[in-house]
């Protein structure tokens, strides 16, 4: 019988086609298998891309920079890319009242965390940065620690040089006591007249060494100027009872005793700065503070002038210490410590108008910060 | 190596259109690339200099505003009180500004404030001899490289200030913090666009950096490439592939920092200006992946045209020269069917044609070997009669049954009966190949030993052999064979037309051996003679019918050549191989084989 193969093109399927066949397999195999390896290299490194948060450790002190200085590192934290609970875990231990036992509080509660495990300290000025630098040295663990707030860091025993701290610690630092006189120039430029300025005193500020030494600097500065400073003491030691304390000998004290108030950093009682305004209005004078400072209640800007850094703007500068430390790796030793970015010179009118005082318009001119 | 049409056309496809393609390519894609290259480095160094002119443009600017201070001349100004006020304005207006002050043009200072310190009358400083009011005598421009003061990284800009006679009036000088040169390197150009720029000193210090913590730490960078080769030779720029100090490789380029006053003023400060050498060269690279892509798409074309075509061309081809091997094979019903229109469908019908001459010359083969064999069947058939009574009747007058018969005349009636007997065997022979061909040589298989049938043979030839003075041995195997299926008549005319042969063939004073042995589940039976031998030539015709070498012509007249092509098929019936060796003049072995392991599926088959 005959057969008859028959080649018909292009409708019938020919037998060589298993060629075409083959060929049409194997790309569709590289294709799946790039696309799969495309796609698990591209899973591996987001993997690779998505360590364990970094735990950061905000700081508890309280007088008063902690809460600016806080709010201004997780800002500026957020902004370089750290998402809170993904990026990075705080550790929040809520703020302490400053007094000679919170110290030690503060200290255990360091030693608490490195023995959980942190990777960065961040700390707001000289006691607290204190407490952090002996937990790591005693625990033997090097963490290391950003300081937002710490005036003469070499002489104080935080960094060896400014170029190259040499230790666990860097930051932003301050050198707030070379300032003194010249804040108090223009605070007597912007309310002439300044002859007696009150502060409160031993018994009101920290006992410890930035404090002391910033008064120390005032007290030299203000004689140079020919200006007297009013102490206000007080013996009842820190405590529960603190705030009435300073509410009493605010209260004792009568219009004319002082020209002028100015804010001593480093207090017992943490809102004391707010006491102070309040004082600044009852007695109608003007009222000076060497650092941008807030009512820890309301939120409202205190004083009438202020010629010194921002906290805020000091937690952001130390956000990106804390950011070179985390995501490049970079030693704390290596990292040289810094000056605020700027010293700004802010006017109250709302409090100016408050005390009846006319601010000059030449002082006006020179303000970088007008509240209004 | 043989290759095969498919393939040819793919390489042929790849070769010439992959191989042109490329060399066509390659040249225009490397001048391309070297040219985007050498665009990307022109690129790069228009950014540093524009980057050092935008650094240029910051610093004229602290200079036009220190030079403000001129206001606050004792001519201009009288009031001391103002001119304090005027200052402190001054030195606020500018963020960076930390100290300004005015100095005279004996090089004293008049005026002066600080950002962070009371100037009093006593902190007015005699600068006569300091490289500023030396620069201003000389109108110049001053610009000192950056110091630290506690941590605070600071440089001084001064410029004097001249009457309309161009005589020195007094000097502008103001301390910058320096860090606000992070802001401006951040915010040239080419940082908005991925890439960096810092500033380094003729030492190779960084003076001003994206990230102030290498400012700051004075960090040398000299260990650079690009700041090595700046520091040996400032005045040739010159773009550089090199990796920073992150270990990124990097094209960079160097511009030196000229501020543009009344008359330009060089600074020794250059302005790096580098980018990311891959992003610098992704045009670069972008042109050489086009091409490879371009290149592999075409192979791919190239492929695929190759793969459309042997489809179109090759796959009738490949189908004909299927179906003519089937022929080869004796299939002469194939037929193919193609429609090209063009020359393959030609072919095609050209080969169906072949096809069909071929299938009517087979038909006509086998008609006239039908009518042969029918012929051959009905000459036996009818030869057969007359030899069979001629036997007998030659037979009764030999035994004496007609009478007593003399000697010569019983010598010739035996030459007779002889001649008789082996027109009676070439007839049988003949009866047999049509029975064969006709398929009609049936087979009786059972049970059976062919040790026995085959000694039997040995001893009904011996006698012949003896009378040829030829020496005829059967070697009886050492061990017992295993029964076969057998019909034991064919497989004895096989066995006897081999030893025939073997007998016939071999000269006086020769050996004709028989053997058998059992191994691999058959047995091997091997007839050796020490005869004439077949000659080369005639080798693959041996098992043919009537066939018949010349020189066994020569020794034996009579004989059919149907003897082993009557074994052939018998030994092949039984499911056994034949074959032979043999050296002219020397002697044949012929071997043929039984199976032992098909017996069983054979004898239930026949019965």
């Amino acid at each position: 019988m005959e057969q008859t193969e028959q080649v018909m093109q292009p409708t019938q399927k020919p037998s060589s086609s298993k060629f075409v066949y083959i060929v049409s397999v194997v790309l569709a195999f590289l294709f799946i298998f790039f696309l799969g390896a495309w796609w698990f290299l591209g899973r591996t490194s987001q993997l690779q891309e998505q360590p364990q948060p970094f735990r950061v450790v905000l700081p508890m002190w309280d007088s008063p920079p902690g809460r600016p200085l806080t709010e201004g590192f997780v800002k500026k934290m957020e902004e370089l890319g750290y998402k809170e609970g993904i990026d990075i875990v705080y550790k929040r231990h809520g703020f302490l009242a400053p007094g000679p036992e919170t110290l030690g509080v503060v200290r255990s509660i360091y030693e608490s965390d490195l023995a959980e495990g942190i990777d960065l300290i961040f700390t707001a000025e000289w006691s607290d940065t204190k407490a952090a630098q002996e937990a790591t040295q005693a625990l033997g663990k090097p963490v290391p620690i950003v300081f937002g707030d710490v005036t003469n860091p070499i002489e104080f025993g935080f960094a060896e040089t400014w170029a190259s701290p040499g230790a666990n610690l860097t930051g932003v630092s301050e050198r707030r006591n070379d300032v003194v006189e010249r804040a108090l120039e223009l605070f007597t430029a912007t309310v002439p007249g300044i002859k007696k300025i009150g502060v409160g005193a031993q018994g009101f500020m920290l006992p410890d060494e930035p404090s002391v030494s910033y008064y120390k600097a005032l007290l030299e500065q203000a004689e140079k100027m020919g200006i007297e400073i009013v102490e206000y003491t007080t013996d009842v030691p820190p405590g529960p009872s603190h705030k009435e304390e300073v509410i009493r000998v605010f209260d004792s004290i009568e219009e004319g005793e002082v020209d002028a108030w100015l804010h001593i950093p480093g207090h017992f009682f943490t809102n004391q700065q707010a006491l102070e305004h309040q004082l600044a209005l009852r007695l109608k004078i003007p009222f000076m503070l060497p650092a941008v400072e807030h009512n820890d209640e309301t939120g409202e800007l205190v004083g009438l002038f202020v010629y010194g850094a921002d906290f805020v703007e000091k937690g952001e500068q130390a956000a990106v210490f804390a950011d070179k430390i985390l995501r490049e790796g970079a030693h704390p030793s290596d990292i040289p410590l810094e000056l605020p970015d700027r010293y700004i010179l802010v006017i109250n009118l709302k409090t100016a108008e408050a005390i009846g005082v006319t601010i000059p318009p030449e002082i006006l001119e020179l303000a970088d910060r007008i509240i209004e | 190596m043989q290759l095969r049409l498919r393939t040819k056309l793919i390489l042929f496809g790849l070769t010439f259109a992959i191989l042109p393609l490329g060399a066509a390519m390659s040249s225009s894609i490397l001048r391309f690339y070297d040219t985007q290259r050498h665009a990307a480095v022109e690129r790069q160094a228009r950014i540093a200099k524009s980057t050092a002119q935008e650094i240029a443009n910051f610093l004229a600017i602290q200079f036009l505003r220190a030079q403000e201070v001129v206001l606050l001349q004792p001519e201009l100004m009288q009031d001391g009180v103002v001119r304090s006020i005027v200052m402190e304005q001054l030195l606020f207006k500018n963020d960076s500004f930390v100290d300004l002050s005015l100095i005279n043009a004996d090089g004293q200072e008049i005026a002066r404030k600080h950002r962070y310190r009371v100037i009093r009358e006593d902190d007015l400083r005699d600068l006569s001899a300091s490289e500023v009011f030396q620069a201003a005598r000389q109108r110049k421009a001053y610009l000192s490289d950056v110091y630290f003061d506690q941590g605070r990284p600071l440089f001084l800009i001064g410029d004097g200030i001249y009457n309309r006679r161009n005589e020195l009036q007094g000097v502008a000088l103001a301390e910058v913090d320096a860090r606000i040169m992070q802001q401006v390197v951040s915010e040239t150009t080419i940082a908005q666009e991925g890439g960096r720029a810092y500033i380094v000193n003729a030492d190779g210090i960084v003076v001003a950096h994206p990230d102030i913590s290498t400012v700051l730490a004075r960090r040398d960078l000299s260990f650079l490439p690009i700041v090595a080769a700046l520091k040996l030779a400032p005045a040739e720029t010159s773009a550089t592939v090199y990796q920073n100090e992150l270990g990124e490789d990097m094209l960079g380029f160097w511009a030196p920092i000229v501020v543009q006053l009344d008359d330009p003023t060089e600074t020794l400060w250059y302005v790096i200006a580098e980018e990311n050498a891959s992003l610098a060269f992704r045009r670069a690279r972008e042109v050489v992946w086009f091409s490879f892509v371009a290149l592999v798409l075409a192979g791919v074309l190239a492929v695929g045209g190759a793969l459309f075509i042997s489809r179109r061309i090759v796959m009738p081809i490949e189908v004909i020269q299927r179906l003519a091997m089937r022929i080869g094979k004796g299939d002469f019903g194939q037929r193919v069917t193609v429609h090209t229109h063009d020359e393959i469908e030609e072919l095609a019908r050209g080969f169906n044609q072949m096809a069909e001459r071929l299938l009517e010359g087979k038909e006509r083969n086998e008609q006239v070997s039908r009518m042969k064999s029918e012929f051959l069947a009905i000459t036996a058939h009818q030869l057969r009669t007359p030899l069979s009574a001629s036997k007998w009747v030659l037979r009764m007058i030999l035994d004496g049954d007609v009478g007593p018969l003399k000697k010569p005349q019983k010598e010739l009636l035996e030459k007779g009966y002889m001649v008789n007997e082996r027109m009676i065997t070439l007839v049988n022979d003949l009866l047999d190949v049509v029975r064969i061909e006709e398929g009609k040589f049936e087979y009786a298989f059972k049970k059976g030993a062919i040790s026995g049938i085959i000694e039997d043979v040995a001893k009904e030839t011996k006698a012949v052999a003896d009378k040829k003075g030829i020496r005829l041995s059967f070697h009886k195997p050492a061990q017992e064979l295993p029964q076969v299926a057998l019909d034991a008549q064919k497989f004895r005319l096989a066995v006897s037309n081999i030893v025939d042969n073997a007998v016939r063939y071999t000269k006086e004073g020769g050996r004709v051996d028989i053997e058998l042995t059992f191994h691999d589940d058959e047995i091997l039976v091997l007839v050796k003679d020490t005869g004439i031998g077949i000659p080369k030539k005639w080798l693959d015709r041996v098992f043919t019918k009537f066939f018949r070498a010349d020189n066994a012509v020569k020794m034996q007249t009579d004989g059919s050549g149907l003897g082993l092509f009557i074994a052939k098929n018998i030994i092949e019936k039984h499911g056994g191989r034949i074959w032979f060796e043999s050296e002219e003049g020397k002697g044949t072995t012929v071997y043929f084989t039984v199976p032992v392991r098909e017996k069983a599926s054979r004898t239930n088959r026949i019965s």
